[in-house]
């Protein structure tokens, strides 16, 4: 029996570039309004319009897109399975960038608008979550990857409703619909836990889940790994989503000691996951890796550094829980999520446009290969500066040194500014 | 040169993008069977299942071998077992490889 390929599974490049380009403006955007509000950073006022603003940017307009945009390209032919609609896909594209930047824009200059951005960010997730859904539940053999992009694609949804909850219990709307359904007794609820649970999900569930799975997908190839066992990702799964409910259930019934078996259960599954992938990249016969797959993978050190933190933060008895949290929360979206994403795209965005502009012409003189089609020299350059600049913006804030953070916040500006113009210089070739 | 060898000739120069090696030196190549009507079957697998280059080298491959003169028609199969091994690799391939 040799099971062969049938079946249209590649998209056409125009939407994920779409998402991505969105999402490339998005981190830009969210980084100048640190910059602007580094009053604010440097007060630790996270819970304040501009630090809204910036974490809508970063966290939706930056992560969730380009996550989207790539899970376009990456899902139907990772799965071997089709999409429902590309045409869907370029409306769902409109609905979230749109109502993803009017939300962003609105918590910080025009909170009345927030309720109206959020419900075109809903409603595009959703179209998002059932086209990807589809894929899933049509998947002929699924494994571990399919459980690990199930599950983000799950707590994405569950991060989405606790934040569309807390939006509308906040302002007040929430007590009316309870006691129409005739469910006040539910009324208060807590925000807190609310808040907590939106940003746990949204970090730990969708973005690390999501990150976790196409690891598993990309290393080996970009590594050319083979010969290596799966096993220790059943064990990454376990404790990493284990972690992730022991924690929502500490913070839901307010027990510090349940909060940190969930943060010690997801340190450890961080830890097998980072070994893991040490082994799989062990077995590989592409000796030299790219500098975009390097960072990626330098990401992962990055993030367990940040999962250990986190751990320390709970375990130590500091009086200053709350400021630390901040900082490790910065470092869990620049360090961990970021530079994943960046690293990938680095990767991503050569082979999208070259099958784009070269597939056609495969066997012919002058085909270019990936390498060619980007400039890793100084994209090496970029990554170390980048890597450099956030180090500095986070002992900035635990330092409160204004100086140290406008000079390291103006270079991670820079950083990215550069990044977006080789990102843009690939789609010139 | 016989037809065969003009087909593995044509695929050598198949280049996988990432990799930089062809086709042929990759172990990517199963079987070619050639008829005496210029009718060309090849079946060929990838480094690792749902690739996202197999539309680009199949449709890549078919290209290559319909340049050759002789050739009426291609049919490219492309399968996933037996798995694609390092082993399956030619030393240039594995040269190549290791340089990168």
């Amino acid at each position: 029996m040799m099971p062969s390929v049938t079946g249209k599974t590649a998209v056409s490049v125009r939407l994920p570039l779409s998402f991505i380009g969105a999402g490339v403006v998005s981190l830009l955007l969210g980084q100048l309004v640190l910059l602007f509000h580094g009053a604010l950073v440097m007060d630790m006022a996270f819970r304040s319009p501009g630090m809204w603003m910036a974490a809508h940017f970063l966290v939706l307009g930056w992560g969730m897109l380009v996550a989207m945009g790539t899970m376009y390209q990456l899902v139907p032919v990772t799965f071997q399975t089709p999409l429902y609609s590309e045409r869907l896909g370029f409306i769902q594209f409109g609905i979230t960038t749109a109502g993803v930047m009017l939300l962003a824009l609105s918590l910080g200059f025009y909170p009345s608008l927030a309720r109206e951005a959020g419900g075109l960010v809903l409603a595009g997730t959703l179209l998002f979550l059932f086209q990807m859904g589809l894929v899933l539940w049509r998947q002929k053999e699924r494994d571990m990857i399919s459980l690990f992009v199930s599950s983000a694609l799950i707590s994405l949804l569950a991060t989405l409703l606790a934040g569309l909850i807390l939006a509308v219990s906040i302002s007040g709307a929430m007590k009316i619909f309870l006691d129409a359904i005739g469910a006040g007794f539910l009324y208060p609820i807590n925000h807190e836990a609310l808040f907590a649970s939106h940003v746990l999900l949204g970090l730990v569930g969708w973005f690390t889940l999501l990150i976790m799975g196409f690891s598993y997908k990309m290393v080996p190839m970009f590594a050319l790994s083979h010969g290596f066992s799966m096993m220790p990702s059943y064990w990454v799964y376990g404790l990493y989503t284990g972690g992730l409910l022991t924690t929502l259930a500490g913070i839901w019934m307010d027990t510090a000691g349940i909060i940190r078996i969930g943060f010690v259960l997801l340190l450890t599954g961080f830890s097998l996951f980072a070994f893991h992938i040490s082994r799989i990249l062990r077995k590989r016969m592409k000796k030299q890796l790219d500098p975009g797959f390097s960072f990626a993978l330098l990401a992962i050190g990055g993030g367990w550094l940040i999962h250990l933190a986190g751990v320390m933060i709970l375990l130590l008895p500091v009086s200053w829980k709350s400021d630390a949290f901040a900082v490790v929360v910065y470092g869990f979206v620049m360090i961990w999520v970021t530079f994943s994403i960046m690293g990938y795209l680095f990767k991503i965005i050569p082979f999208l446009w070259w099958t784009h502009r070269f597939s056609k012409q495969v066997g012919q003189d002058g085909v270019p290969t990936l390498k060619e089609m980007v400039d890793e020299r100084s994209g090496i350059q970029v990554f170390l500066l980048l890597a450099v600049a956030v180090i500095g913006v986070m002992i900035s804030m635990v330092e409160g040194w204004w100086f140290l953070f406008m000079v390291t916040q103006g270079l991670v500006v820079l950083s990215v500014l550069r990044y977006s113009q080789l990102l843009i210089g690939v789609l010139r070739k | 040169m016989e037809l065969k060898d003009q087909v593995m000739s044509a695929l050598k120069r198949v280049i996988d993008p990432e990799l930089g090696v062809n086709v042929v030196d990759l172990g990517l190549i199963y079987q070619v069977n050639v008829d005496e009507d210029g009718n060309v079957s090849i079946r060929m697998t990838l480094t690792t299942p749902g690739c996202p280059l197999h539309d680009s080298i199949s449709n890549g491959v078919r290209q290559a071998v319909m340049s050759v003169p002789e050739v009426k028609n291609v049919d490219v199969e492309l399968v996933w077992e037996p798995a694609w091994t390092p082993e399956r690799m030619t030393e240039e391939g594995r040269r190549r490889l290791g340089g990168i």
